[in-house]
């Protein structure tokens, strides 16, 4: 045996040993180009793309130098009956003329087909187990790949009419038709897979040469053209039905560009993946009016090591948008840090914009001046292609004189290239919304704690009767904002998160607002938003399509917003309460956002900084044996030496342990003098159930004891113990 | 139900800000400020803890159990020569060289666009909080003039300082 043979033998044992399937269907798309070939994996999401092998291998005895170039490729996600994975990409090998199989490592393997066309092939995709594939002019064919099948390998013509000039073609995963854009017209076609016959869907609007197309699980079609690398999407989740069309290619990302382009990708799998690792894609944080959310194109950024960002932070990845009420800052890192409204925005004036980089590059940036729910009215457009250097650059945005004196948006989007676009993918950097607001001169914002942070509402709701100081029954995050004009009461907003329930009685939670009575709330222009969240901390609402209850308790004169009649309804768990029993964690599940404007300027002096959060008895549930019957709406619990509401039942007061006298505006405290509920000025960590406050937090004692001169601090990190605390 | 007056009594600590280039204050300044002291903070040595639970404690009969303190904030801006301009107070930054300071813009607590040169401003602040930056911008595009100000918790006086 000659020294070359036996070179041929351990190279195909090696191969074999290598041919492993795909182990899961990739949310990657697989790009082949060249000759030699080289294997890129594009994230589609954002049009950045890796080498995933530059070598390809070559056949045993194969007297061809060099591996050749791999076209017409697709992904057969196809499962044994037993479990086994037989997840290969299957292609032509246009060198070698060579139908061929390649592994999860990229290997190809020739595969020994019967009634093989003469000719080339650079169309192809694979559906249930079968390899199709297409030449104009030529014809459209198939193969089975099934080993067990009679006919495995062997080639049949669907037919010989084949008149599209496509580059490439692919399966839509919920039907079995195939798709392709003509080069030459842009018009996308459909393709019966059992006779050939295609049929004219219309123009895509984009012509070119798209040498690659890959679906997702959703039915969104993706086309990269040769030329300039682009990206297109097509909406073909609804291929068919009445509506659906036009389908025209919508701007992606931006991707490789080459001569020579193939594409293939397992369609049953979804864009972003986290089971694969965390995502390294940052998204925007508005409504979904703004074309935020993945679903609609919204701008996205890869993560780059080293590449720019706004900030000091670079940002974190996620699975899609926020969706504004829970906004990307309150997941993960604090990183939508790179916009400073240094003047505010104030109509009619040129206002001072701080862009803090990471490193020079360039901005894009929109404001919604007329609050209509998106950036694409005229004069919306404030920055395109800035160029920024590194650190703080201070840009000036004149405010129209028309701009809409109201909460609006405004999306910085910054990166290494330019002429990005308010939606679509980006190779690096990241995309800044803010929440904004268009005001006068001579208004003033109060924030507690900040704009960007919340404290926290502990209650123990055993009142009248002593709790157990684990201060956890009802536990909510915080924040509120003032808006004073004239020195008097514009308006005021509030942003919670339910934290905790610790409860087995049924609470509801409210907030007062201190001596403004209901009546003074301009309806029309409030704003009353809640969501549930997933456990990524995405919003579930899709707040442009749901108009949420008034939340101002009719019966009442007084300003009282019902938040929820029993926190119960907020959130879903097995555990026996809610986030806090460290064996049991769940993730924050509810968040509401209260904006009460006036119709006229009110009294500012009565407000204070808290107004006045309260928990109360959920209507028609047991409340503890003091009580003869179910207290419902009239059992209040308020912080310390806060009046109750006009709905609250005097009668209540000054039983069991409580010691409240009105006259004296004593309330909700024991002969003790301490209360059943507090207010915790950072995002605290409250005590597990059964934990004693004082467990968790010992320096709270002499807090208390040496009436608030020593630990102030006594609820930081620093002071706290860990391991009685929920996590 | 008869409306039951709202019974939250918070602390307020009026403090003063005096701008960079706004900078001496004369004798009648010091005058001014030099109001009546405060109560000598009672020094008390630790004890050894004989308090187990919480219910085992005796709070204040005042005490509110809320964990802020209102700030009142004079600004007095007539020597910057020009309004309108735009104040905000921030509990998180860095400076990053002299004079130079890089803000956490999501820490803002106060934001309030000046048109008159004195103004006051009431605002609360975390207790465990004992600095701020107070920065003014211009809309003519001078450069912004911050400052660090030391938020005393503890203090029931009113500060004023006239410039």
């Amino acid at each position: 045996m000659s020294k070359h043979l036996i070179f041929i033998m351990l190279l195909s044992v090696s191969q074999l040993a290598n041919s492993a399937p795909f182990e899961t269907c990739p949310t990657k798309a697989f790009l082949f180009q060249g000759n030699p070939t080289t294997v890129y994996g594009v994230n589609l999401v954002t049009g950045t793309d890796v080498v995933l092998q530059d070598d390809v291998g070559n056949f045993d005895g194969d007297l061809v130098v060099g591996n050749g170039n791999v076209n017409g490729v697709g992904f057969d996600d196809t499962i044994a009956g037993d479990g086994t994975s037989l997840r290969y990409l299957f292609g032509f090998n246009t060198t070698k003329r060579k139908f061929v199989r390649l592994d999860s490592d990229f290997q190809q393997t020739e595969l020994a087909v019967t009634n093989q066309p003469s000719g080339n092939f650079f169309v192809g995709d694979v559906y249930n187990h079968h390899y199709y594939f297409y030449r104009k002019n030529k014809g459209f064919y198939k193969m089975n790949l099934d080993e067990a099948a009679d006919n495995y390998l062997a080639i049949e013509t669907i037919t010989t009419v084949a008149e599209r000039n496509l580059t490439d073609f692919a399966f839509h995963p919920s039907n079995d038709k195939l798709y392709g854009v003509d080069n030459s017209s842009g018009i996308l076609y459909e393709f019966d897979k059992d006779t050939g016959t295609t049929t004219d869907l219309g123009s895509t609007g984009e012509v070119g040469t798209f040498g690659a197309g890959y679906f997702d699980v959703n039915g969104m079609y993706y086309v990269a053209r040769n030329q300039d690398g682009k990206i297109y999407q097509i909406d073909l989740s609804n291929v068919g039905e009445v509506g659906s069309a036009p389908y025209l290619a919508v701007l992606f990302a931006t991707g490789p560009l080459s001569g020579q382009n193939d594409g293939a990708r397992c369609a049953n799998a979804l864009l972003i993946d986290e089971s694969e690792g965390p995502s390294t894609i940052d998204f925007g944080d508005a409504p979904d009016s703004y074309n935020t959310s993945l679903a609609k194109n919204g701008p996205r950024h890869e993560i780059v090591t080293d590449g720019p960002y706004l900030g000091r932070l670079p940002p974190d990845g996620e699975a899609d948008a926020r969706l504004g009420l829970v906004s990307d800052d309150q997941v993960g890192i604090d990183d939508e840090n790179g916009i400073g409204f240094v003047t505010g925005l104030a109509r009619g004036l040129d206002n001072v914009v701080v862009v803090n980089a990471s490193k020079s590059g360039y901005l894009q940036a929109w404001f919604d001046w007329n609050s209509d729910g998106d950036f694409t009215d005229e004069g919306e457009q404030i920055f395109e292609n800035i160029p920024l250097n590194k650190g703080n650059n201070n840009l000036l945005v004149r405010v129209p004189i028309t701009a809409e004196f109201s909460p609006s948006w405004a999306r910085f989007r910054f990166g290494s290239q330019t002429d990005i676009g308010i939606t679509g993918g980006a190779a690096d950097g990241e995309v800044e919304d803010h929440a904004i607001e268009i005001s006068d001169l001579g208004v003033s914002y109060q924030y507690y704690p900040t704009n960007g942070s919340y404290v926290t509402l502990a209650y123990e709701d055993a009142w009248p009767v002593e709790g157990d100081f684990d201060m956890n029954d009802v536990v909510f995050h915080y924040r509120t904002l003032t808006v004073i004009k004239d020195d008097q009461l514009q308006r005021v907003d509030v942003y919670g998160q339910l934290l905790a329930i610790g409860a087995q009685f049924h609470n509801g939670f409210a907030i007062r607002i201190p001596g403004i009575q209901a009546s003074a709330v301009d309806t029309s222009k409030m704003r009353y938003r809640h969501t549930k969240m997933d456990d990524t901390g995405n919003a579930m609402t899709n707040f442009d399509a749901v108009e949420q209850a008034n939340p101002i308790e009719s019966t009442s004169d007084e300003l009282i917003a019902i938040i929820a009649t029993d926190v119960w309804d907020l959130v879903t768990t097995s555990c026996e309460f809610y986030r806090t029993d460290s064996d049991c964690t769940d993730h924050i599940q509810f968040a509401f956002e209260l904006s009460l404007p006036f119709t006229e300027l009110q009294d500012a002096e009565k407000i204070s900084t808290l107004y006045d959060p309260f928990i109360f008895a959920t209507e028609s549930f047991y409340h503890g044996m003091v009580f003869d019957t179910q207290p419902g709406r009239e059992l209040e619990i308020h912080l310390a030496d806060t009046a109750p509401t006009e709905q609250a039942n005097p009668d209540f007061f000054a039983e069991a342990d409580d010691t409240s006298h009105i006259a004296s505006e004593r309330y909700y405290k024991n002969d003790k003098n301490l209360p059943w509920s507090m207010e915790v000025a950072t995002e605290w960590k409250h005590p597990r159930s059964g934990i004693d406050l004082l467990k968790a937090y010992p320096d709270f004692e002499r807090y208390v004891t040496t009436n608030k001169v020593e630990n102030t601090n006594w609820y930081l990190e620093a002071q706290r113990v860990d391991n009685k605390v929920y996590p | 139900m008869k409306y039951l007056a709202y019974g939250l009594l918070l602390r307020t600590t009026t403090l003063a800000l005096s701008m960079l280039s706004l900078i001496a204050c004369n004798d009648a300044n010091k005058a001014q400020t030099s109001l009546p002291d405060k109560e000598p903070t009672q020094t008390t040595e630790p004890e050894e803890s004989t308090v187990e639970r919480t219910s085992d404690l005796v709070a204040p009969s005042d005490m509110k159990f809320i964990s802020h303190n209102q700030i009142q904030l004079s600004v007095d801006i007539g020597a910057q020569g020009g309004i309108p301009a735009y104040l905000s107070v921030y509990s998180s930054y860095e400076e990053l060289a002299e004079a130079q300071w890089q803000v956490d813009y999501d820490s803002r607590m106060l934001a309030s666009s000046l048109i008159k040169d004195k103004t006051q401003h009431t605002f609360s602040v975390p207790q465990h909080l004992n600095n701020v930056l107070v920065q003014l911008w211009f809309y003519d595009g001078r450069a912004a003039i911050s400052r660090e100000v030391a938020v005393n918790q503890n203090s029931n006086e009113e500060i004023i300082v006239t410039l």
